[in-house]
C-alpha cells in the first residue's frame, strides 16, 4: 500500500474512532481497517496512535472495552460507544462541520 | 464526565494497575498476532511476518508507554516512580545528599525564622473580627499628629454611630503599663505584670469572647473607681491559677487594690499591640488605681490626652465622610471646652483635623521599631539561601558530568528530554523538601532563642512562634522554588542531547577539553556569584558589627563598671506623698550604712532606660532662637548622685543633703544645655525657669546618655529629689545606684534584703548591673550584628566549599594534562600556579561584582548603623581581605593536590 497517509489533525482520530464505533462494536485492528477503508486509504492508523487514542477515549468514559472471542476463536478487546460517547460524537460532529464550513469559506473566497 | 466517575477511574487505575497492564499487554499481543497473520496469508514466513508487524507498530514497549500516558493518574504514577528513582540515586551518594540537605536546611531555616518574626510583627492581622475595618484615630493641626485623646473627647464622639459602627478606647502606654499584682494563691512579694485599661465595649467591638466567665461590658465602665473587675489573659490564668475554671469571682490585688476576676480570654488573643500582651485588662474608669503617674483620676479631665481611639468603620459610609464628620465633632468639642475666647483660639480650632490610619494589624509601636531591621535581615538571609542555591547548582553541574553515561544511555534508549528534566528536577525538589523539613526544625530552635533575646530588651517583646499554615506555606513554597532554582540549569545541562553524543567515545574521558567543549553551562559563574554574594554579606555584617562595637565602646557619660541599679516602685504598693519621699530617704539611709557598699544614691530616671520626663526650659531675658532645640528631660536625684555614678561635675557642685524643701531651689545642667543657653558666660549662679519658681544653677555636669546610647544631645536638668517642680507628679518609682566596696558579688542580695526589711510588700521592679542595662539597651543592635555575622559566615563556608569543589573537579578533569606537563618538565610550582590562576579569576570576578553590589545597596541599612558610613572603606577592605584568605585556603588545597600528581600514575590513568 502506498505511503500516502496524511498527517492526522490533532483530535481528528478521536472523532473518526467515535464515528466508526457508532455503527458497530469493533476491536483495534478492525477500527484501523475501517478508518482506512472509509477514507479510501487517506488515513493509515498505526498502533502507536490507535491504542493511545482508544485508551484515552475509554478513560474519558466515551467508549467501553470488553473481551470477546471472535469467529476464528481469537480473543479480542472490542469497543462499544457509551451514552456519553454518543453525546460527545454529536457535539464533535457539529463542531467539525462548523470548522469545515468556515475553512471552506475562507479558502474559496480568498 | 462526572467527578465521581473520574475519581473512581483514578482509584481503579492506581490500585488495579496490574489488571490494566495485563489488559493492555493481551490487547496489543492480539493485535500483533492478527497483523502477522495477515502478512503470513500473503506468503511471508512466520518469523519475518512477526518482525514486520512489530516494526510497523513501532515497538511494543513504545506503544505501551504512550498508552500508559493516557491513563488518568499517570502523572502521579510517574512522580512516584521518579521519587523512588531519586531516592535510589541520592542514596548512592550520601555525601552529596547530606551536604545539600544541610546547606538547604540552614538556608531555608534561616529564612523561615526571620519570616516568622516578620510575619508576626509586620504582616499578620489582629486575631479579632474583621480587622480590616478598624482604624486608629489621630488628631493633627499644628504640629505632628497626636494619637492620645482626653476622655471627654471619647465620650463626645462614641455615640455618633452614623459615622462608624463602634468606637473603643484603650490605654496601655505602648505596653509598658506595669502594675504590681498578688493573688490569694501566691503569698509572696508583689509581682510586676502588664496591665491595660479599656473601655467597656472593647471586647464586643473586637469580637473577642471569653473562654471562661465573661468579658467586660459597658456596664463595667460607667463611674470613676466604681468597677473593680478584671479580665485576665490566658497566659496569666495558666501561670497563676493553673487553668482553673473556678477562677471567676476570685480576687486579684492590683497596686494594692482588690479587683474581682470576671473572665479569661483565649490563648490567641494578645491585645491590640503586637509583642506586648497585657496580663490583666481593667475598665478605663479604674485608671486612678492602675495608672498612677497622673496622681489622680483623669477619666473626666478634658486636658490630659491619654486614650487611643479605635473605630470600626461602617461599610455603607465612605471613609472620607466618616473622617470629615469626626473632624467636625472634634472641633465642636474643642470649641466648647475652650469657650472660643480669642480669634487665635478659634483659628487654631478650625485647623484641627482627625486622621485615620489602618489598625488592622494593631497599634504600630513594634512595627515602627522593627520593620527596618527585619527587612534588612530578611534580605540578608535571602542572600544566604541564594548562595546555598548556586552552591548546589554548581555541585549538580559537576554531578551531571559524572552521570553522563547513565543519562546518555537513557537518552539513547528513547527517553524524551522533557521526561529526563522532570526526573532530574524531582531529584532536586526532593532534596529541597528535605532541606525544608530540616529548615522548619532549625527555624523552630532559632526563633525560640531569638524571642528569648528580644524578651530582654528594655521594653520587653513577647512574641510567640506558631507553626501555622502561613508559615508552612511559606516554607513549602520556598523549598519548591529553591529546588527549581538550583535544579533547573543542571537538569537542562545534563539532559542536553550533546551529552549523549559523548557516549560513543566511551563514557567519561579525562584529559583535554573534549568534555569541557560540550559543556554549555559552566559551574564557574555560579562560584563567582557565590563569592560576590558572600562579599555583600560580609560587608553588611562588618558594618553592623562595627556599629555595635562603636556603641558598646561609647562613653555613656558615667562609669558603668561595678555599678548596681535597683529600681523600686512604692507607689504600686499604695505609697503617696509624703510617705514616698520618706521611703526613699529611709532606703537610702539603710543602703548607705550596709557593709560592702561604698557609696549609694538614687534618681527618678535610670540612665539608658526608656522613658521621658519632659519639661520646658526658660532662661529669663533670653529670646528663643528659631530652629534651636527646645525642652529638657528632668532627672530628680539624691545626694551624691554624681559621685556615685561617676559623672564628672565640670563647674560648680552637685546637690547635697542640704538641698531640701525649705532651701533655695537649685539645679545642675548638662554641658550641652550650658553651651546652648550660656555660650559666653558661667552658668553657675544663673536662674532658669522650669515652670513654677525659678531655680538657680549650681553646677554643670558632663553629658550623659538619657534613653539609649544612640541619643544625640544630652538635654537633662538634674534637680534634688525633694525639690520636685510643683506641676510634676510625685516620684512613684526610684532607681538606687550602688557602688560596692570591693565587687558586685553579693551586693544584689544584700540590697534586696535591706529593701525588704524596710517593707516586704514594696515592689522591686528590677535589680541589675549598669553593664547589663547597657547591654539590654543594645539588644536590637546585637541581634542584627550576630545574625548578619552568622549569615556571612554561613555564606562564606558555602562559597568556599563551592570553590574547593569546583577546583577539585578541575584538577580531576585535568589530571591527564597535568601528568603530560609534568612529564615534559613542568615544576610543581608551575602546576600549582596553573590551578590557582583558575580560581584567582573567579575570586577576582566575584569580588568586583560583590563590591559593586555592596557599594550600591548598603545605604538601605544606613539608619541602623552607628559611627560608620554605609560605604565605610575599612569595612569593605576588611571583608575583601577575609574573603581572599578563605578563598586562598579553599583553592590552594586542590591546587597542592594537583602539584603532587605523579605523571606516571596520571598517564596510566589515561
Amino acid at each position: 500500500m502506498a505511503e500516502r497517509s496524511a498527517e492526522l489533525l490533532k483530535g481528528t482520530l478521536d472523532l473518526l474512532i467515535l464515528r466508526v464505533l457508532d455503527l458497530n462494536a469493533m476491536h483495534g485492528s478492525a477500527i484501523a481497517d475501517r478508518v482506512a477503508q472509509v477514507t479510501k486509504g487517506t488515513f493509515q492508523v498505526k498502533a502507536g496512535s490507535l491504542f493511545p487514542a482508544l485508551h484515552r477515549l475509554e478513560q474519558k468514559g466515551w467508549i467501553q472495552g470488553e473481551w470477546l472471542v471472535s469467529a476464528e476463536g481469537r480473543r479480542a478487546r472490542s469497543y462499544t460507544l457509551t451514552r456519553a460517547g454518543r453525546r460527545q460524537l454529536a457535539a464533535e460532529k457539529d463542531n467539525w462541520t462548523r470548522i469545515v464550513q468556515a475553512m471552506n469559506r475562507v479558502l474559496e473566497s480568498a | 464526565m462526572w467527578l465521581a466517575a473520574k475519581v473512581k477511574r483514578l482509584v481503579g487505575n492506581l490500585f488495579q494497575r496490574q489488571r490494566l497492564e495485563t489488559t493492555l499487554d493481551t490487547e496489543l499481543r492480539a493485535y500483533l498476532d492478527e497483523m502477522a497473520e495477515r502478512k503470513m496469508r500473503k506468503g511471508i514466513a512466520p518469523a519475518e511476518a512477526r518482525r514486520q508487524a512489530l516494526l510497523e507498530a513501532g515497538g511494543l514497549d513504545q506503544v505501551k508507554e504512550e498508552v500508559r500516558d493516557t491513563w488518568i493518574g499517570s502523572g502521579i504514577e510517574t512522580t512516584i516512580r521518579d521519587v523512588h528513582y531519586a531516592f535510589r540515586t541520592l542514596r548512592r551518594s550520601p555525601g552529596f545528599a547530606t551536604v545539600a540537605v544541610l546547606s538547604l536546611g540552614l538556608g531555608i531555616g534561616g529564612n523561615t525564622a526571620i519570616f516568622s518574626l516578620l510575619d508576626t510583627v509586620l504582616l499578620k492581622s489582629l486575631p479579632v473580627k474583621n480587622p480590616e475595618q478598624l482604624v486608629l484615630l489621630s488628631r493633627t493641626g499644628g504640629r505632628s499628629p497626636v494619637r492620645n485623646f482626653p476622655s471627654p473627647v471619647f465620650e463626645g464622639v462614641r455615640e455618633h454611630k452614623k459615622l462608624f459602627t463602634e468606637m473603643l478606647a484603650c490605654f496601655d502606654a505602648a505596653g509598658t503599663l506595669q502594675v504590681s499584682s498578688a493573688t490569694d494563691e501566691s503569698r509572696g512579694p508583689a509581682e510586676m505584670i502588664r496591665a491595660q485599661l479599656v473601655s467597656g465595649n472593647y471586647y464586643s467591638v473586637l469580637g473577642v469572647p471569653a473562654i471562661v466567665g465573661r468579658t467586660l461590658t459597658p456596664d463595667d465602665d460607667r463611674a470613676p473607681d466604681a468597677h473593680p473587675v478584671a479580665v485576665i489573659s490566658y497566659g496569666y490564668w495558666r501561670r497563676h491559677f493553673a487553668g482553673d475554671a473556678a477562677v471567676v469571682g476570685k480576687s486579684i490585688r492590683l497596686n494594692g487594690n482588690t479587683f474581682t476576676i470576671v473572665g479569661v480570654t483565649g490563648p490567641e488573643f494578645f491585645g491590640i499591640a503586637t509583642g506586648s500582651p497585657p496580663d490583666v485588662t481593667v475598665p478605663l474608669m479604674m485608671q486612678s488605681q492602675i495608672w498612677l503617674d497622673p496622681g489622680r483620676s483623669i477619666v473626666k479631665d478634658p486636658r490630659v490626652g491619654w486614650l487611643r481611639l479605635l473605630a470600626r468603620l461602617r461599610t455603607d459610609v465612605p471613609e472620607e465622610k466618616a473622617r470629615a464628620g469626626l473632624t467636625l465633632l472634634f472641633q465642636q468639642i474643642e470649641a466648647e471646652r475652650t469657650g472660643q475666647t480669642t480669634a487665635a483660639v478659634r483659628q487654631n480650632i478650625q485647623k484641627l483635623r482627625i486622621e485615620f490610619s489602618s489598625a488592622s494589624k494593631g497599634l504600630d509601636a513594634l512595627r515602627v521599631r522593627f520593620s527596618k531591621p527585619l527587612l534588612v535581615l530578611m534580605s540578608l538571609v535571602a542572600l544566604v539561601l541564594l548562595v546555598a542555591c548556586s552552591n548546589l547548582a554548581a555541585l549538580l553541574l559537576a554531578r551531571a558530568g559524572a552521570r553522563q553515561r547513565e543519562i546518555g544511555t537513557r537518552l539513547a534508549l528513547g527517553a524524551s528530554r522533557a521526561r529526563l528534566i522532570r526526573q532530574l528536577l524531582t531529584e532536586s525538589i526532593l532534596l529541597s523538601m528535605a532541606g525544608g523539613l530540616l529548615g522548619l526544625l532549625f527555624a523552630y530552635a532559632a526563633t525560640k532563642s531569638l524571642l528569648k533575646i528580644l524578651a530582654q530588651s528594655p521594653v520587653p517583646i513577647a512574641l510567640q512562634f506558631t507553626l501555622d499554615t502561613r508559615l508552612l506555606a511559606f516554607t513549602g513554597g520556598l523549598a519548591i522554588l529553591t529546588g527549581l532554582l538550583f535544579g533547573l540549569i543542571p537538569a537542562l545541562q545534563a539532559s542536553s542531547p550533546e551529552i549523549s553524543r559523548t557516549l560513543p567515545r566511551g563514557g567519561p574521558v579525562f584529559g583535554g577539553s573534549r568534555i569541557g567543549g560540550t559543556w554549555r553551562y559552566s559551574a564557574k559563574p555560579l562560584v563567582a556569584l557565590q563569592i560576590a554574594l558572600s562579599l555583600v554579606l560580609l560587608v553588611g555584617a562588618g558594618l553592623f558589627v562595627r556599629s555595635l562595637e562603636n556603641l558598646e565602646s561609647l562613653d555613656a557619660g558615667f562609669q558603668r563598671d561595678d555599678l548596681l541599679l535597683v529600681t523600686v516602685n512604692p507607689s504600686l504598693a499604695g505609697y503617696r506623698e509624703p510617705q514616698l519621699s520618706n521611703a526613699y530617704q529611709q532606703i537610702l539611709g539603710r543602703l548607705a550604712v550596709t557593709p560592702g557598699i561604698r557609696s549609694v544614691s538614687m534618681s527618678s530616671h535610670s540612665l539608658l532606660s526608656p522613658g521621658i520626663d519632659d519639661s520646658g526650659f526658660l532662661v529669663p531675658g533670653r529670646a528663643d532662637r528659631a530652629n534651636e532645640p527646645r525642652g529638657v528631660n528632668l532627672n530628680l536625684v539624691g545626694p551624691n548622685f554624681f559621685e556615685t555614678m561617676g559623672i564628672p561635675i565640670l563647674q560648680g557642685r552637685g546637690p547635697t543633703e542640704q538641698d531640701g524643701e525649705g532651701t533655695p531651689r537649685v539645679a545642675v545642667i548638662t554641658e550641652t544645655l550650658a553651651r546652648q543657653y550660656f555660650p559666653e558666660e558661667n552658668p553657675v549662679g544663673k536662674r532658669v525657669g522650669l515652670g513654677g519658681p525659678l531655680v538657680e544653677i549650681i553646677g554643670v555636669a558632663k553629658d550623659t546618655k538619657f534613653n539609649t546610647l544612640r541619643d544625640a544631645a544630652s538635654r537633662v536638668v538634674y534637680l534634688p529629689f525633694r525639690q520636685r517642680p510643683i506641676w510634676r507628679p510625685p516620684i512613684g518609682q526610684m532607681t538606687f545606684a550602688i557602688r560596692p566596696e570591693q565587687n558586685l558579688l553579693g551586693i544584689a542580695a544584700l540590697s534586696r534584703r535591706q529593701i525588704q526589711e524596710f517593707d516586704r510588700s514594696l515592689p522591686i521592679v528590677s535589680i541589675k548591673t549598669a553593664e547589663k542595662q547597657v547591654q539590654e539597651s543594645l539588644v536590637q543592635e546585637r541581634l542584627i550584628a550576630w545574625l548578619s555575622g552568622g549569615f556571612a559566615i554561613l555564606a562564606l563556608v558555602l562559597a568556599s566549599v563551592g570553590l574547593a569543589g569546583t577546583m577539585a573537579h578541575a584538577v580531576a578533569r585535568r589530571t591527564g594534562e597535568i601528568g603530560v606537563r609534568k612529564a615534559l618538565g613542568a615544576q610543581t610550582s608551575n602546576v600549582i600556579w596553573l590551578m590557582v590562576r583558575e580560581s584567582l579569576i573567579l575570586v577576582l570576578a566575584g569580588t568586583v561584582v560583590g563590591l559593586a553590589v555592596a557599594y550600591s545597596i548598603t545605604r538601605i541599612a544606613e539608619a541602623l548603623l552607628f559611627g560608620v558610613t554605609a560605604k565605610d572603606p575599612a569595612t569593605m577592605l576588611g571583608a575583601v581581605a577575609m574573603l581572599a584568605a578563605v578563598a586562598a585556603i579553599a583553592s590552594l588545597l586542590p591546587a597542592w593536590k594537583a602539584g603532587r600528581v605523579d605523571p606516571v600514575v596520571a598517564l596510566r590513568h589515561e
